[in-house]
């Protein structure tokens, strides 16, 4: 996993990626600055968003957010999700074609499969995690299905 | 030495951060930067006391700096000025760069950077031309390529005066705004990709493939004689996107990518 994670940070305009597990907890990383103390809490945004997508029906593997200065991509690996870190100006094309040589490369790998195995979580918004009117629209959401 | 503010010029303009530091009395250096330009203000409790830029310094250099919309600033507190080049009053000062940049909201109509380039105009109305000492100085060096920052450098002006009288000139039809000088053409890829690509794709599709193809490059708004190289990864993410076998699109992918690493 480390491999690929490499493989990645190798395209122009990645600064780091990292996978985690499905409640945003850091599995393992790679990066180029000294970027992981904030990747718990990347990990929980990115995974609080795809939980809360999931939640209200509109559930994606792929999610894609452009601020001023960074790009955010995290892509689904069902049993974990993989975030990659970039400039705003990275080679997205690029990007997408090496993500999705690298991520069939690990839903075939069986130790990685295994390994994210052993720290598979259902996808799950936690309350603690939102705020207060998030939650509620949530669950009126909820009901509404 | 910490900074207590830093931030984008175009999220809070310079003449704002100057009010800002101005009205609490703050005594310290403003770095500015907008790609390979810099700046610098320092301030002494609270009055600007010296401002520099490239080769422009004092109240020149404060309106020019006044002048950038775009770049980063940071406020490093403490810091003495090392000379005092700005004499007028910080009040007058920043009254009169008020009034700049209301200005430059027109002027920016016909100027909108600083990298415009103007050009004699060869039609104008009959008739004699007057011309006031300034204006002649920039007209002197108007040639269809320097533009508005290298003649305020050239004539030791803030930009701000020169765009102005520029803006002055062109609006009486006595200049036009130029071509810029012409970008660089694009990096494109040579007929061996396309080569492989055909081979490899022709491989998974049949025949039909080099068709495919040619729609995705039609679909892109180029051509293979001078397909973009910054544009290669799309084609190739897009015409892989054809194959419904998702083994076979993986390693096409992966061969395709390893090409696209060499180029």
């Amino acid at each position: 996993m480390e491999e690929a994670l490499a493989e990645i940070n190798a395209v122009a305009g990645v600064r780091g990626s990292f996978v985690c597990d499905n409640l945003g907890t850091m599995i393992v990383s790679a990066v180029m600055t000294g970027l992981d103390a904030s990747f718990d809490a990347i990990g929980r945004e990115v995974t609080q968003t795809m939980a809360a997508l999931e939640t209200t029906g509109e559930a994606v593997s792929e999610l894609d957010f452009a601020y001023e200065g960074a790009r955010l991509v995290a892509h689904d690996l069902e049993k974990a999700v993989l975030v990659v870190l970039c400039e705003p100006e990275v080679e997205i094309a690029m990007l997408r074609l090496t993500l999705s040589v690298v991520m069939a490369r690990l839903k075939g790998d069986t130790e990685t499969q295994s390994r994210l195995e052993a720290r598979a979580e259902e996808k799950e918004v936690v309350q603690d995690e939102v705020d207060e009117m998030s939650w509620h629209l949530l669950e009126v959401l909820k009901k509404g299905r | 030495m910490p900074e207590v503010l830093s931030g984008n010029l175009a999220q809070l303009p310079l003449l704002e951060i100057l009010k800002l530091l101005s009205s609490e009395g703050q005594t310290g250096r403003l770095n500015l930067s907008d790609g390979p330009n810099t700046g610098e203000i320092y301030l002494g409790d609270g009055s600007l006391a010296h401002a520099v830029t490239g080769a422009q310094i004092g109240e020149t250099a404060v309106y020019t700096l006044m002048g950038w919309l775009q770049g980063d600033f940071s406020f490093v507190p403490d810091v003495a000025a090392p000379e005092d080049s700005v004499t007028t009053a910080t009040e007058q000062l920043l009254l009169e760069g008020a009034r700049r940049v209301k200005e430059w909201g027109d002027i920016k109509k016909v100027i909108p950077a600083t990298d415009v380039v103007f050009r004699l105009s060869p039609t104008t109305s009959a008739g004699a031309v007057t011309l006031e000492p300034e204006e002649w100085q920039v007209l002197a060096r108007v040639n269809g390529a320097r533009n508005v920052a290298e003649m305020a450098q050239d004539m030791g002006q803030d930009e701000f005066t020169v765009a102005k009288v520029l803006y002055g000139l062109a609006s009486a039809g006595l200049l036009e705004v130029g071509e810029k000088p012409e970008a660089p053409p694009r990096p494109t890829i040579n007929g061996g990709f396309f080569d492989r690509l055909n081979s490899e794709f022709v491989d998974v599709m049949g025949p039909l493939g080099t068709v495919m193809i040619d729609e995705v490059v039609a679909a892109l708004d180029e051509t293979r004689d001078s397909f973009p190289r910054e544009k290669v990864a799309e084609l190739v993410e897009q015409v892989s996107a054809e194959i419904s076998d998702e083994e076979k699109q993986a390693r096409f992918q992966e061969i395709m990518l390893e090409m696209l690493r060499s180029l």
